[in-house]
């Protein structure tokens, strides 16, 4: 958990944390000293300068101005309070206290150097928006600091003698709390993705059950325009920023170095930073929810998002966005140099397990187009503060330009979006089919194609916006091509399951569920992809159900899968089918009752974003509102059963699936370090039905590898190397 | 099970998932919204929906019918731990569903690209250029937050929310989006991109600040057809609606007179009737005098009169960031 738990712990017992009695009495003293230090910075910032008192940093805070000297009072006195408690433990000990306490001492010392440096210019010393920029980043850089995160690298960067390669101080949980803290083990930063992660979907669900409230009927029932502008452009960037793209980083994150037998990933200590960087871009989000949501949609169009009404939500928008990109780069470069550097011996490219593959093509997306959107959102936030008007037009700025480059990346997006989905696809339905997978080469070769293709048909989401004729055109014949490796992928999934043995357990269900569900989302892709067609229904409720039916039903029905197929691994214990098999039916039924009727909804002109619709669609829409809730029901069996069965299950065997990957050659969960000797790869990743099915081989505990008796006796397994 | 046997149950799953998805998707009526399409252009686009519609569920029906074979034969029994064939995939068939969907999506794209070229007749035979298009009925579309306002060059003068067309005759629009907005406060800010759309005519055209892009289409029916905007464009997006009336050309040949004599003064608001009011009801369309672009682009307000663009552009960069100044 802390840098210092091997040093014992009495050295580390700070002032005042003998006996009770002095303890209380230092939290309480280091409260009133955090309320008053806080009180007093507040009253600082609003006299200054004649600034509007009601318009200062207190909505920095992301706060009414009613409440703002209470809670700012609270920001300085609770971390006050705990740091009283429990002494130098809580300041300097790399937990969630001490990362809330040096996010707000970061954040006040920006703060007080910007004020400082626009003194120094003459320039009135409170603004907000320079203010929120770099306090944000103060934020950050205090908040890694507290959680532990820079250790050693701030030791070796101040000389010290620190051992980075070998430096597994913070490797491993020992209990849960060593879940909320920071860590460089994969298994333990997989976990807490998926379980934030998953947090994250139940927010974006209550937002998305908040917009079918007002939806059921035409009218306007409980909310106002920016209200519900809000609630959407929340639902659409939580579900995309905060659960479908990192999942599959949570999910990869634990599978991956398992699956190409690394003992962890290549850089362990980037990868828990990459995770408590999305943490930051998560609390930074919030704090644009606070002031008042930000609603210019995820997309974020300019000149809408640049606006001055909408100013400082947008700019925390921003700001979340490039926390949120910082995170899945840094997590994509280190899953492309796990994979490329250091699979076991024997593990050629042509035997990784499929949703290797999936990951490194969607860790060079990332890598590639993650600074598109990074940059789109830069130029948005430097139009916000600093008067650049990148898309002012009046001042010779260019709307569309931001549409270009955001989709230059939001694009490829999508196939980040999806592609890990299809990795855990191939490897489910090959597993519970229990037969090699059908065009191996094929499926890896058309997840490169999509990848490369992906960046050459950005604009299809323009159609409408006014370019050029013949760039439609252009943008329309390749997007079509984008159906050609799609349609490989599907098909070959279903030849998988012609002459396999099919399990329907509840991982396999989810698969079958996405290939409906998948297939559909893809026909109307193709149908998207026809301009004509296009400029009718984009905009409309018709685009909407595409891309839950490739999102939802498609990404998210992977996701699901890939948690049940990987439960017994990560947990140790088995989930309980019979739930499972509820939440499968639940959702897949209720997923085609709230969305298929959009695609009609849609073409028969019922406009994406708005707030309320005509009439003539009361019925339906309160049909889908009502699925709506069904669903959100269903989502609860699904949390009761993995939280009860983490709890209760029965226990897992290693590989209760009996598969062949490297993952399930070892315990669940796996030993601390994965392996107890490097793992040798033999032949192909799905050997179903084979003569001799073996993939690679494990060590025993307290043994080599060398020493299991297929290698011992067969010339380290050369004969087997032929037949893949 | 001999393989004759097999390709007959899989053509009578393909035959079952194809009518059933086939039923289903004819359940709804797609295209009977405001009493089916207003447009000749119109017609087209459904018809390729149709085309494209049976081709999807054409599509789905190979993996449904797979999926279903697949799921009723090859099923595991509860304690069979044993595995399914021993076979890595095909290569004729993987060069076949590489070979075929490629054909079918160029061929798809081919269609559309002719439907495109079809309903862009107009704009290509016009002269082209934006109030030059060889003689066609012209209307410049111009959104703003939050309201619509349509120009009528031939005459000088624009209304506001609703407008008017005659029936059977081809009208070309321009579209944009005002540059200058104003906000909440009365300050000067740039204005947002809309979207022009009306459902019944199958066509949308973005408008954005600074950009004109045409589109055109020819109303096959008289009667009123909702206009709705489809780009975000702040709180009161859904709420940037209106009505095309379509009439026929004796009546609108009336109204253009009238809306050429409701104003001439661009100061000032005035008014003219609305052919297409409910029975028994006189309706009146707001309307303004606009000469050239310069008018069209800046901000009308009933207090302050007509805002110019230059008069605007002096005081933008102070008011637009009060905030950060
Ligand atoms: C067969 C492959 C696909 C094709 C041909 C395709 C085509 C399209 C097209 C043309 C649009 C623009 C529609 C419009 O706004 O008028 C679109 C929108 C969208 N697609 Fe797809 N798509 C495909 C697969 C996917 C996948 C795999 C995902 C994600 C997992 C996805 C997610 C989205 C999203 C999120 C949007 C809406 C973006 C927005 O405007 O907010 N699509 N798709
Ligand atoms: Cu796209
Ligand atoms: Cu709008």
């Amino acid at each position: 958990m802390s840098t210092t738990t091997t040093s014992t712990a009495p050295a580390a017992r700070g002032a005042g944390h003998g006996t009770p009695g002095p303890r209380y009495v230092g939290g309480l003293i280091g409260f009133l000293i955090g309320y008053a230090v806080s009180h007093l910075l507040l009253r600082l910032f609003q006299g200054w300068g004649g600034v509007d008192p009601s318009y200062t940093v207190v909505e920095a805070a992301g706060i009414g101005a009613g409440l703002g000297p209470i809670i700012v009072g609270l920001m300085g006195g609770v971390p006050g309070l705990v740091a009283g408690l429990f002494g130098r433990r809580v300041i300097l000990g790399s937990n969630i206290f001490a990362a809330w306490l040096w996010a707000v001492v970061g954040f006040l010392i920006t703060t007080l150097i910007v004020i400082g440096v626009r003194l120094a210019f003459g320039m009135d010393p409170i603004s907000l928006l320079p203010i929120v920029t770099f306090g944000s980043l103060g934020a950050y850089l205090g908040m890694t600091i507290g959680i532990g995160a820079l250790g050693p690298w701030l030791r070796f960067l101040a000389g010290g003698d620190v051992d980075l390669a070998g430096d597994h101080s913070q490797h491993g949980a020992k209990s849960w709390k060593d879940y909320f803290g920071f860590n460089t083990d994969h298994k333990v930063i997989g976990i807490q993705y998926i379980v934030f992660n998953f947090m994250a979907m139940a927010i974006g669900g209550m937002y998305a059950l908040f917009m079918r409230a007002e939806l059921a009927q035409s009218g306007m029932q409980f909310m106002d325009g920016s209200t519900y502008n809000g609630a959407f452009t929340v639902h659409g960037s939580v579900m995309l920023f905060f659960w479908i793209i990192p999942i599959f980083a949570g999910i990869g994150n634990y599978v991956i170095p398992l699956m190409v037998g690394a003992a962890d990933m290549a850089f362990p200590r980037l990868n828990g930073l990459s995770f408590w960087t999305l943490v930051a871009a998560f609390l930074t989000s919030v704090a644009a929810i606070l002031v008042g949501m930000y609603e210019a949609g995820w997309t974020a169009y300019a000149p809408l998002s640049t606006q001055s009404e909408i100013g400082l939500q947008q700019l925390l928008f921003a700001l979340t966005v490039q926390f949120v990109g910082a995170s899945s780069i840094m997590t994509a470069v280190n899953f492309i140099v796990t994979i490329v550097g250091m699979r076991a011996p024997g593990m050629t490219m042509w035997r990784m397990p499929l949703f290797v593959w999936a990951n490194l093509t969607t860790s060079f997306l990332v890598v590639l187009g993650t600074p598109f959107i990074g940059g789109a959102q830069l130029m948005v936030l430097t139009d916000l503060t600093m008067n650049t008007q990148f898309f002012n037009p009046i001042l010779g700025g260019d709307p569309l330009a931001y549409q270009h480059v955001f989709w230059f990346y939001s694009h490829p997006a999508v196939y980040i979006m999806m592609l890990p989905g299809f990795g855990i696809v191939s490897d489910v339905i090959t597993t519970h089919a229990r037969k090699t997978i059908f065009g191996y080469k094929a499926l890896a070769i058309s997840t490169v194609a999509i990848g490369f293709l992906g960046f050459a048909v950005w604009a299809h989401h323009m159609f409408t916006s006014g370019m050029p004729d013949w760039f439609r055109v252009v943008m329309m014949f390749l997007t079509m091509l984008i159906a050609v490796p799609t349609g490989v992928k599907v098909l070959s999934w279903t030849a998988t399951l012609w002459q396999g043995r099919i399990h329907m357990r509840t991982p396999m269900l989810f698969v079958l569920g996405f290939l409906f569900m998948f297939t559909v989302g893809g026909v109307t892709g193709i149908m998207l992809a026809a301009v004509p067609f296009t400029i009718h229904v984009h905009d409309s409720y018709f685009v909407v159900a595409h891309f839950h039916y490739v999102l939802f039903g498609g990404s998210t029905m992977t996701a699901f899968a890939g948690i049940y197929h990987w439960y017994p691994k990560i947990t140790g214990r088995m989930y309980d089918e019979r739930l499972g098999k509820m939440h499968f039916w639940g959702l897949f039924i209720t997923q085609n009752l709230v969305f298929f009727p959009m695609h009609w909804t849609g073409v028969q002109g019922m406009v994406r974003r708005y707030a309320d619709h005509p009439e003539r669609f009361d019925t339906i829409n309160m049909v889908m509102s009502i699925g709506a809730i069904v669903m959100a029901a269903v989502t609860l069996i699904f949390f009761y059963n993995m939280v009860n069965s983490w709890r209760r299950g029965p226990k897992a065997t290693g590989n209760p699936w009996n598969s062949h990957t490297l993952e399930w050659q070892v315990s669940s969960p796996p030993p601390l370090f994965n392996f107890y000797d490097v793992p040798r790869v033999l032949d192909e990743p799905y050997p179903f039905g084979a003569a001799e099915p073996v993939h690679g081989v494990v060590a025993e505990k307290g043994k080599r590898t060398a020493d299991h008796p297929i290698l011992a006796g067969s010339g380290a397994g050369t004969s087997q190397e032929q037949q893949g | 099970m001999s393989s004759g046997k097999k390709i007959f149950l899989w053509v009578t799953y393909y035959v079952i998932a194809f009518v059933v998805s086939m039923a289903l998707v004819s359940i709804p009526d797609w295209f009977g919204a405001e009493g089916g399409v207003l447009t000749t252009e119109g017609q087209r686009i459904d018809n390729l929906f149709w085309g494209m519609v049976i081709l999807s569920v054409a599509i789905l029906s190979v993996i449904l019918a797979t999926m279903t074979f697949a799921l009723i034969h090859f099923r595991a029994g509860p304690r069979d731990t044993g595995d399914g064939k021993y076979m890595h995939g095909n290569n004729a068939m993987e060069l076949g569903w590489i070979v075929v969907p490629t054909i079918i999506v160029l061929a798809l794209s081919w269609i559309s690209y002719e439907v495109l070229v079809d309903n862009d007749q107009v704009l290509a035979e016009g002269a082209g250029e934006r109030h030059d298009r060889g003689g066609v009925l012209e209307v410049d579309v111009i959104g703003f937050q939050y309201g619509w306002e349509f120009a009528y060059p031939e005459v000088g003068v624009a209304t506001l929310t609703n407008y008017v067309i005659p029936v059977d005759e081809p009208v070309v629009y321009n579209v944009t989006a005002r540059k200058y907005g104003m906000d909440p406060d009365g300050g000067v800010r740039p204005d947002v991109i809309h979207s022009f759309w009306v459902p019944a005519s199958r066509i949308k055209q973005d408008g954005v600040p600074g950009y004109w892009s045409a589109r055109s289409w020819t109303a096959e029916r008289t009667g009123t057809f909702d206009i709705v905007c489809a780009e975000l464009c702040g709180a009161l997006h859904y709420q940037m609606l209106g009505e095309v009336c379509v009439v026929e050309r004796g009546v609108y040949d009336a109204w253009l007179v009238e809306l050429g004599e409701a104003t001439t003064d661009s100061d000032t608001a005035g008014s003219v009737s609305y052919p297409c009011s409910p029975e028994g009801e006189e309706q009146t369309l707001a309307v303004r005098s606009y000469q050239n672009d310069d008018e069209l682009l800046g901000i009308f307000t009933e207090e302050q009169g007509l805002l110019l663009e230059s008069t605007l552009e002096a005081s933008m960069p102070a008011a637009k960031k009060d905030t950060s100044a």
